[in-house]
C-alpha cells in the first residue's frame, strides 16, 4: 500500500505547477479512510501507554461490573439445570374411601390407569399403608393399642410429562376429587414449586443486576472518556480551527471506550472463569456427601462472545453518547 | 478571492461588531487590516473561516458562500484556509513535527507524504532543526513560525493571520511579515490583522482600516 502511494507523490513532485492552489488529493477514499482509521487506534494505543494506571484501573471497575452479573447467570443456570435433574417428579396421592370392597377398589385402580394424564398409578392397600406408617413414624405401639387400622387405602398417581405443571396438576386434582370413592386427594408438588420458585427469584435477580450493572458501565466508561476529553480539550479545539470533521476527533474517543470494554469483557470472562474453578471443588465435595456427582457449567462459546459483544456495543454507545454530548459544548462555531 | 458584501455581525447581547462591511480581495493580494482593539478585525477574520456566522449580508470565498455552508461542511472550508493565530494555538504535548503534521493527519495523506512536506514547510520557516522539540523549548517568535509552517502545510490559497506579530518585538516581526510576502509571491493570497502600524509603513500593500465595526478606510498606504 506505501510503495504505491509513494509512486503517486514522486508524480506530483514532478510537476509542483500543476494545481499548487488546489490541492486534489489523488489517494482514494478507502485508503485515506484507511489512514485515518489506523492513526486513531494508534492515538488509542499511544494513551493507554502513557496512562496505563489510570486505563487499568478503569478497565478493572468494568470488569467486576460485569463479572457480577455473568456469575449471577451461571448461577442461575446451573440451578435450573440441578432442579430438572434433581426434583422429585410431582405426584398425586389419592385416599380411597374405607368401605371400598376389593372390587370396587380393583374397578377404581383400572379406571385411573386408563387415564391417558396419568403415567402409573401405585397401590397401597390398608395394611402396606399401616406397615410403612409404622415403619416411617415412631407410633407403631400407639396404632398396636387401636383396635381398628385408621389408615386408609392409598394410590400414588404419577401424571405423565405433560401434565407435570402447576396448572395441570391442578385441575388433575379437581377431576379426580369428582370420583366416587376416592375421599381426598394431596398434591405433593410442594419440592417442584419451591425449586421453580427459586430458581425464578435468582432468574429475576440476575436481571436486575445485569440492569444496574449496564447502568454502572456505562457510567464508568462515559466518565473516563469525559475525564479524557477534558484533558484533551485544547486538541480538540485546534483540530477543529484546522479543519477536522466531527468524525475525526469522534474516532479516538469511540475506539479508546470499545477498547476498554473490549479488555474488560475479556477479564470479567477470566474473573468468571476463576470462580467457577473455586465453586467447583466446594460443589463436588457437598455432592459427593450427598452421594452424587454434580459437575458446575462454566460459560460456552456462544455465551462468552456474547459477552464480549454486548460489552463493547455498551463501550462504544457510552463513548458515542459522550463524545457528542461534549462536543455539542466546546464547539466553537 | 474573498468578498464581503454587506456584512454585518452582533454578538448577541453586545453591540454591533461590524457594519455593513464590503470590500473585495483579489487571488494573490497582500492586504492589511487594521484597527484599534476591539474594532472588528478578530471578527472579521473568524467569519471567513466559518468560526462565527454573519447576522447580515454574504461573504463569498471563491464564489460560494460561507453563510450558506452547514455545519458539517465547515471543516472542508477550514481546509482551504491557512489559520495562524496570535497565540499560535499549539498543541503543547505533541512535538513541532506533530504540530506540523496535523493539517495533513486530518486529510489521511500517507506518512512518507506527510514526513516530505512538514519537512519542507519548517525548511521554510527556518525551524527544520527543532523537528523533535516541544513548543514550550521553543523562543515565543519560534513558536509563532510553528504556527505559520502548519498553515502552510497543506498549499492553502489563502492564508489569514491573526495579529501574528502580536507579542513579539520589531526585529522577529519584521521577519514573520518577510515570511508572508514571500508567500504571497508564490499567488497566495494574505489577510493580515495588526495594530502595529509602524511595521506595514513603506509596504506597497493594501490596508483595510477597521473603526468600531465600520470600514473607514481602504487605501495603499505609503509613508
Amino acid at each position: 500500500m506505501f510503495n504505491f502511494n509513494r509512486n503517486k507523490n514522486r508524480q506530483q513532485g514532478h510537476s509542483p505547477n500543476s494545481n499548487k492552489l488546489h490541492m486534489t488529493d489523488d489517494n482514494s477514499f478507502f485508503a485515506r479512510w484507511q489512514r485515518q482509521i489506523s492513526y486513531a487506534w494508534r492515538n488509542v494505543l499511544n494513551d493507554f501507554l502513557q496512562h496505563t494506571l489510570a486505563y487499568l484501573l478503569t478497565i478493572i471497575v468494568i470488569a467486576i461490573s460485569i463479572t457480577l452479573p455473568t456469575i449471577g447467570y451461571l448461577l442461575w443456570k446451573n440451578a435450573s439445570e440441578a432442579a430438572h435433574q434433581w426434583s422429585p417428579s410431582p405426584n398425586l396421592t389419592a385416599y380411597l374411601n374405607k368401605n371400598l370392597t376389593a372390587e370396587q377398589t380393583e374397578q377404581l385402580l383400572v379406571k385411573l390407569r386408563s387415564d391417558n394424564e396419568i403415567e402409573k398409578v401405585i397401590y397401597l392397600s390398608r395394611e402396606e399403608t399401616l406397615d410403612e406408617f409404622k415403619s416411617w413414624s415412631g407410633f407403631s405401639r400407639a396404632l398396636d393399642l387401636l383396635n381398628d387400622n385408621p389408615l386408609p387405602a392409598v394410590a400414588i398417581i404419577i401424571p405423565n410429562d405433560a401434565t407435570k405443571q402447576t396448572d395441570a396438576l391442578h385441575t388433575l386434582q379437581s377431576q379426580l376429587l369428582k370420583i366416587t370413592g376416592i375421599d381426598d386427594v394431596r398434591l405433593d408438588d410442594s419440592w417442584f414449586t419451591r425449586l421453580t420458585a427459586l430458581t425464578n427469584m435468582v432468574k429475576t435477580l440476575v436481571w436486575t443486576v445485569s440492569i444496574f450493572m449496564i447502568i454502572a458501565v456505562s457510567l464508568v466508561i462515559g466518565n473516563s472518556i469525559r475525564l479524557t476529553i477534558f484533558a484533551r480539550r485544547q486538541t480538540i479545539a485546534v483540530m477543529q480551527l484546522i479543519g477536522a470533521t466531527e468524525g475525526f476527533i469522534l474516532r479516538p474517543f469511540l475506539y479508546s471506550g470499545v477498547f476498554i470494554s473490549f479488555i474488560s469483557a475479556i477479564l470479567a470472562l477470566i474473573l468468571s472463569e476463576i470462580f467457577i474453578l473455586q465453586i467447583d471443588s466446594i460443589i463436588l465435595k457437598v455432592s459427593s456427601v450427598f452421594g452424587t456427582v454434580f459437575t458446575i457449567r462454566g460459560l460456552a462459546w456462544d455465551e462468552s462472545l456474547l459477552i464480549i459483544f454486548l460489552a463493547t456495543i455498551i463501550g462504544w454507545l457510552s463513548a458515542l453518547v459522550t463524545t457528542k454530548k461534549y462536543l455539542k459544548i466546546v464547539r466553537i462555531a | 478571492m474573498i468578498q464581503f458584501q454587506h456584512v454585518s455581525k452582533v454578538y448577541s447581547g453586545g453591540k454591533p461588531a461590524l457594519q455593513n462591511i464590503s470590500f473585495r480581495l483579489k487571488q494573490g493580494e497582500m492586504t492589511f487590516l487594521t484597527g484599534h482593539s476591539g474594532a472588528g478585525k478578530s471578527t472579521l477574520m473568524r467569519l471567513i473561516c466559518g468560526l462565527e456566522r454573519a447576522n447580515d449580508g454574504k461573504i463569498l470565498l471563491n464564489g460560494i458562500d460561507v453563510s450558506s455552508l452547514k455545519r458539517q461542511e465547515m471543516p472542508f472550508l477550514r481546509r482551504t484556509i491557512g489559520m495562524i493565530f496570535q497565540d499560535h494555538q499549539l498543541l503543547m504535548d505533541h512535538t513541532v513535527f506533530d504540530n506540523v503534521a496535523i493539517p495533513l493527519i486530518i486529510l489521511g495523506k500517507p506518512i512518507e507524504e506527510i514526513r516530505r512536506r512538514v519537512s519542507a514547510s519548517l525548511d521554510k520557516v527556518g525551524l527544520i532543526d527543532k523537528m523533535k522539540f516541544y513548543p514550550i523549548q521553543l523562543s515565543g517568535g519560534e513558536q509563532q513560525r510553528v504556527g505559520i509552517a502548519r498553515a502552510i502545510v497543506n498549499r492553502p490559497a489563502i492564508l489569514l493571520a491573526d495579529e501574528p506579530t502580536g507579542n513579539l518585538d520589531e526585529k522577529l516581526s519584521k521577519d514573520i511579515l518577510t515570511l508572508f510576502e514571500e508567500f504571497n509571491q508564490t499567488g497566495v493570497t494574505v489577510l493580515m490583522a495588526t495594530h502595529n502600524m509602524a511595521l506595514i509603513q513603506r509596504k506597497h500593500h493594501r490596508i483595510l482600516n477597521l473603526n468600531h465595526g465600520r470600514l473607514e478606510d481602504d487605501s495603499y498606504v505609503q509613508f
